[in-house]
């Protein structure tokens, strides 16, 4: 049933994209996302469309796994869809506009996902979070804590099949049931979940603790990025995508 | 209750499109137990969440009692399907979602409108079967031990009286005593419930004296199929295949194959040593 959830999955492949320093994938990302949200003009998005569709050929990830992840939430967008033009009486473009905004956001964040591997996100994650030090802020931890609830993700889903299947193979057939028995399918997999998420989130926190996570000055690295050329390349491109927006919407 | 393969082959639907069953044909000899082997990612647990329509075959069909399992989206009538064929899982504790024993066992009947002072009768007797006293019907299933997490999932398939019952990997986590308690209960849901048991297992040390029909998959495919004698008849292919074989058949192979003692197919320690003492 979850088989097609594609949030959070790491996809293999030796591409230029998954081979580009995580810190300046984040940072392309991030200005990515900010040029999706200044610009209101179809035509804009159409572009930056455009632009994904190259980044996506680049990335060698399966143009499916996007589509699988835009199906993820079909949900959402419908009901924004119907909300905006029953509720808030926004015409067609407007509308078109705010979906192509969530659509694109799940392709930045699915580019982001496919193509970095989830320790690397946490580096990644820590040095864009870097400049915060000064602040005193636990950068490190923080970093730790996003990249673990990414990771998690995956599993929680999992565990929400295992908890389905279970239930189908006592009579709650959640793919053949009426509306009536998904409801109750879904209702009594909740407080389970919550249960075993705790506890997984405990028996990490034991795990990280025999091996002596937090007991030394400072953590060192396994791997070390280096930033290269091809880096350099992502980020200004992405600069010359926000570049093209905001002159787009100017004029 | 009749259960055979034709041709069946199951291929995820994921971006992967990974076929793990290939055209398998095979039968569930009826009224006994039968043990599917192989190594991990054989393809097992797919085979049997086919048999218990949790998943629907690619390719072939499968025939259930009166049920026929192809590759159509819906199954007629799949709730008898599901009350006929108990499917435990591996890992109950990942599975559970009432908050006591005796809510997760009723969890199935209810669904399917039991009355209740039928049904309490059912939970009280279905408990004892796997050993278990009245004590545990208001305990909370996730605080139990492993051993008794798992005679709760057994319970709360056995509550239904399903014809044929499917075990996951029963004995992953149990101590010896459990093991012991669990071969005595599939023993006696065969002789006096004639109940059709199918198990995935590689603990074959504890399953092997119990067996009598082997199916051997390996890399989606049936490797070999047959009675005890037939399938350990030549352990080499097994051990080539990373089947795990168990230590008592491999010791009668060691034997045989250095000292040319004469020993039939012991399926026990105590023949097995007899034989030994009989011969050397």
């Amino acid at each position: 049933m979850f088989k097609r959830v594609m949030f959070c999955k790491y996809y293999h492949s030796n591409s230029l994209l998954h081979q580009i320093n995580p810190t300046a994938k984040i940072i392309s990302a991030i200005i990515l996302l900010i040029s999706c949200f200044i610009i209101n003009s179809v035509w804009l998005y159409l572009l930056l469309i455009l632009f994904f569709i190259i980044v996506i050929y680049v990335s060698k990830v399966p143009i499916k796994m996007f589509l699988y992840s835009i199906r993820n939430i079909k949900m959402l967008l419908i009901f924004l869809i119907v909300f905006n033009l029953l509720i808030m009486r926004l015409d067609i473009i407007n509308i078109t506009i705010i979906i192509l905004k969530i659509i694109s956001l799940v392709i930045i964040s699915s580019l982001l996902t496919f193509t970095t591997k989830i320790n690397s996100i946490n580096k990644g994650i820590e040095n864009v979070l870097y400049p915060l030090k000064i602040l005193k802020l636990p950068i490190s931890e923080i970093a730790l804590i996003i990249s673990l609830t990414i990771r998690f993700i995956p599993t929680i889903f999992t565990q929400a099949e295992k908890i389905l299947k279970s239930q189908a193979s006592r009579g709650v057939d959640f793919r053949n049931d009426n509306f009536k028995g998904k409801i109750i399918a879904l209702s009594s997999m909740l407080i389970p979940m919550f249960i075993l998420s705790f506890k997984r989130a405990d028996d990490l926190a034991n795990i990280m603790e025999v091996r002596l996570y937090g007991y030394t000055d400072k953590r060192t690295d396994c791997d070390i990025d280096k930033w290269t050329k091809n880096d350099t390349i992502v980020v200004i491109v992405s600069i010359f995508m926000l570049l093209l927006c905001v002159v787009g919407e100017v004029i | 209750m009749e259960i055979e393969f034709k041709n069946v082959s199951y291929t995820y639907d994921s971006i992967e499109k990974k076929e793990v069953l290939k055209e398998i044909t095979t039968k569930i000899i009826k009224e006994k137990i039968n043990i599917i082997l192989g190594p991990s990612g054989s393809g097992k647990t797919t085979f049997i969440e086919l048999i218990n329509g949790l998943l629907l075959p690619s390719k072939g069909k499968i025939k259930v009692g009166n049920f026929i399992i192809g590759d159509k989206k819906k199954i007629k009538n799949i709730k008898q399907l599901r009350f006929d064929v108990g499917l435990v899982f591996q890992f109950p504790e990942e599975q559970f979602f009432k908050e006591t024993v005796k809510k997760e066992i009723a969890f199935g009947m209810e669904y399917f409108k039991y009355k209740l002072n039928v049904l309490d009768k059912r939970i009280i007797d279905s408990l004892k079967m796997v050993g278990l006293d009245e004590s545990y019907l208001n305990c909370n299933p996730l605080e139990l031990s492993d051993g008794e997490k798992r005679k709760v999932a057994i319970a709360s398939i056995l509550v239904f009286n399903p014809k044929v019952l499917i075990l996951d990997e029963p004995t992953v986590g149990l101590d010896n005593k459990s093991r012991k308690d669990l071969v005595r209960l599939i023993l006696r849901l065969k002789k006096h419930h004639k109940k059709t048991v199918i198990i995935v297992s590689h603990d074959l040390d504890v399953l092997y004296p119990i067996g009598d029909n082997y199916i051997v998959l390996s890399e989606g495919k049936l490797l070999k199929n047959g009675n005890r004698e037939e399938v350990f008849k030549n352990i080499r292919l097994l051990k080539k295949h990373n089947i795990v074989v168990p230590k008592i058949v491999e010791f009668i192979n060691r034997v045989k194959e250095k000292k040319d003692i004469k020993l039939g197919d012991e399926d026990n320690t105590r023949d097995l040593m007899k034989a030994i003492y009989r011969n050397v």
